[in-house]
């Protein structure tokens, strides 16, 4: 049977890639801003540390509190 | 509040109220450990048989005990229920009315984030290629998980003074988790009975341990989201769903058990 080790480099991008662990699959791991792309008004572009591969995820937020 | 944790029982319910599967919510009979068990994230020794399934913490689980071992082997199948074992952990409660032990597995330390794995990337089985994937996935999971997962905690055992030990501890402290054909998770859990004073009955807390800090909601562009504190980090555990809700906060059952003589 064809194992992990078997799989190729495609294969393997298939099975540790795409969606991006750590919100529960439902979130998304993608940051909403930056400082070319900022958040509308009454919001702020705030880092969120996440389980995400790129722990760190700029969200346009209201607070941190 | 009331609100909120009347929208969590009915997700849980909803979730397994069609796989209760015959099987009590709590276990009700004692069982004798076989003596051919290991301790190594597999039911095999239990014909992958539970005496349990809790509805409230979405798990099945057996409680058996020998003459020198108290032991618990628990079964997640759905991925909500398996992330909040892995990132958050389980917390095995045992009071026999002298002593009050809890043993907690995975713990972290403070500098290594929890091991998040894309298990919602698993098929059914049906197809040679859904086979051929959800090995890969298993071989690559269970890697991760003797990689990366060390460390277990320990409470109310005077000779350990750090509750923080590894899974590989002279106390005789065992535990092993593992993912299955169809990426399920099973723990298993054993204690020395030396630890134990009492040797004839256990009142029992499974805990699946809730996020470990301050949860609050965060109003963002896109809708509301669960975040927490975590060593001084502001975590984001996702939108505010009941699904994330159920993540977030604790879940428990409790029970008691006589042992085996």
């Amino acid at each position: 049977m064809k194992n992990f080790e078997r799989l190729n480099k495609n294969e393997m991008k298939m099975v540790m890639g795409g969606t991006d662990p750590g919100l529960g699959g439902i979130d998304s791991c993608e940051s909403e801003c930056s400082s070319t792309n900022p958040c509308k008004e009454g919001y702020k572009c705030i880092k969120w540390t996440t389980g995400c591969t790129v722990p760190d995820v700029y969200i346009c937020s209201k607070n941190k509190d | 509040m009331k609100n909120l944790r009347l929208l969590i029982m009915l997700f849980c319910m909803l979730n397994f109220n069609v796989k209760a599967q015959n099987l009590p919510d709590i276990q009700g009979k004692s069982l004798a450990l076989p003596t051919n068990y290991k301790i190594d994230g597999t039911a095999l020794e239990w014909d992958n048989k539970f005496s349990a399934f809790n509805k409230n913490t979405g798990v099945k689980y057996t409680i058996a005990n020998d003459a020198k071992k108290l032991y618990l082997i628990l079964k997640a199948e759905e991925i909500q229920i398996i992330e909040k074992i892995i990132t958050q952990g389980i917390s095995f409660i045992i009071n026999d009315g002298h002593t009050k032990l809890n043993v907690v597995y995975p713990v972290y330390e403070k500098d290594k984030r929890p091991l998040f794995l894309p298990i919602e990337k698993r098929n059914d089985r049906k197809t040679s290629e859904g086979k051929i994937f959800n090995d890969s996935l298993k071989l690559n999971f269970n890697q991760k998980i003797t990689e990366n997962l060390l460390k277990l905690g320990v409470e109310g055992i005077l000779s350990v003074k750090d509750s923080l030990i590894s899974i590989y501890n002279p106390q005789g402290i065992r535990v092993a988790g593992k993912f299955d054909d169809n990426i399920f998770y099973t723990l298993e859990i054993s204690v020395p009975l030396e630890f134990l004073p009492n040797k004839n009955r256990i009142s029992y807390i499974i805990q699946l341990n809730g996020v470990p800090g301050k949860i609050s909601i965060i109003e963002t562009a896109k809708g509301n989201r669960i975040s927490y504190l975590r060593h001084g980090q502001n975590w984001l555990l996702g939108f505010a769903t009941p699904e994330n809700y159920a993540k977030a906060y604790p879940s428990s059952l409790s029970g008691t058990y006589t042992f085996v003589k």
